[in-house]
């Protein structure tokens, strides 16, 4: 509950601020065109501002993982450190995972069990 | 470790044959001194999965895995309650049978529960240590974006909302599972969700998400839009 009430009260600041602006009477009445372009930018602004916090958040660390833990995790080279097996390469991990393949058919294929493709 | 804990491992499965056995084949190796079962939970798959399971029923015995099928498709949250009647342990494991999930990390959940005395242990690709293998960078992009946005308006406090592969004390699990309504990538999202709302303690171990063996996994326009709804929906009930 705490967490929606954080969200509504931002989002009710944020509507009483444009709100206010839109009062304020900088813009006249008489200028239609650019008021209904005011109201666009709006809507554009909260998605617009959204985004930045994003990438922001997607690189704090969260729970330890940290900012370069992030980059290498979106990074194509990276992507074995960040799973988990530091200084193994992609090909490497996937070598390590067919052994596992290897070994599971190795054992079950004797005693009667269709494993994978087989 | 775990001698005077059972673990049930709950596993549904649609049109698994070809991954079935190399699961139960790594969690037998990667779980020796543990006492625990797996069950599949078969939604009627015609490729002959429960084919396999009677195959390695015979190689491992009927008492460690356990074949709970069901007639067709009803669903993964209504697949988790079917197996959690069946379960004799007092912890449950629930985890993909597309090997996407790697056994190999069942003993880290086992001990970070017992460490901590946790209710859940949730494995998580956002903390150090975990991570996501053979993921085009769109859908890594997409996946932490969509983490970040339930963050942004759940807090749910734990760094991964989505994954499905976690620890449950039996009665914490039975105890959530009766309160979720949700289906699909939203029913894991509700569970820990629900969990962190009831005040359960949960802990969480980094995993390797490692896309599945064989088969094809799909990201679509319906299913972010199946997310989005869903989140609406858990902002609003909890």
């Amino acid at each position: 509950m705490k967490h929606i009430v954080k969200i509504m009260t931002l989002l009710v600041a944020i509507s009483a601020f444009w709100i206010g602006l839109l009062k304020t009477s900088v813009v006249p009445h008489s200028h239609t065109w650019l008021r209904i372009k005011l109201n666009c930018y709006v809507a554009i602004f909260f998605p617009a501002t959204y985004l930045p916090y994003c990438i922001v958040r997607m690189l704090r660390s969260v729970n330890g993982w940290s900012r370069s833990d992030a980059l290498s995790n979106l990074s194509s080279r990276g992507i074995a450190v960040a799973a988990g097996c530091i200084g193994e390469s992609t090909y490497e991990y996937g070598k390590r995972r067919e052994a596992d393949v290897i070994e599971a058919k190795e054992f079950l294929k004797p005693r009667g069990v269709g494993v994978g493709s087989d | 470790m775990g001698e005077r804990n059972k673990y049930s491992i709950i596993v549904p499965t649609y049109n698994e044959r070809l991954n079935i056995a190399l699961l139960v084949y790594l969690v037998f190796k990667h779980l020796r001194d543990v006492d625990f079962e797996i069950i599949i939970v078969d939604d009627g798959s015609p490729d002959g999965t429960q084919e396999v399971v009677k195959q390695l029923q015979q190689v491992y015995g009927e008492d460690r895995i356990l074949l709970r099928a069901r007639p067709k498709k009803l669903g993964l949250g209504t697949a988790y309650c079917h197996g959690l009647k069946h379960a004799s342990g007092n912890f449950v494991v629930i985890m993909d049978a597309d090997l996407s999930h790697h056994p190999k990390y069942l003993p880290s959940f086992i001990k970070k529960q017992m460490e901590t005395d946790a209710s859940i242990v949730t494995g998580t690709r956002y903390v150090k240590g975990g991570g996501v293998h053979g993921w085009t960078l769109m859908r890594k992009l997409t996946s932490r974006g969509a983490n970040v946005l339930a963050q942004t308006l759940l807090w749910p406090g734990v760094s991964d909302l989505t994954g499905s592969f976690r620890l449950y004390r039996k009665s914490v699990l039975e105890d959530i599972i009766s309160s979720c309504f949700s289906k699909g990538y939203v029913f894991q999202m509700e569970m820990i969700v629900r969990a962190s709302r009831k005040g359960y303690h949960i802990e969480e171990v980094p995993i390797t998400f490692v896309d599945r063996v064989y088969g094809s996994s799909k990201l679509g326009g319906s299913e972010i839009v199946e997310y989005l709804k869903g989140l609406a929906y858990l902002l609003v009930t909890t």
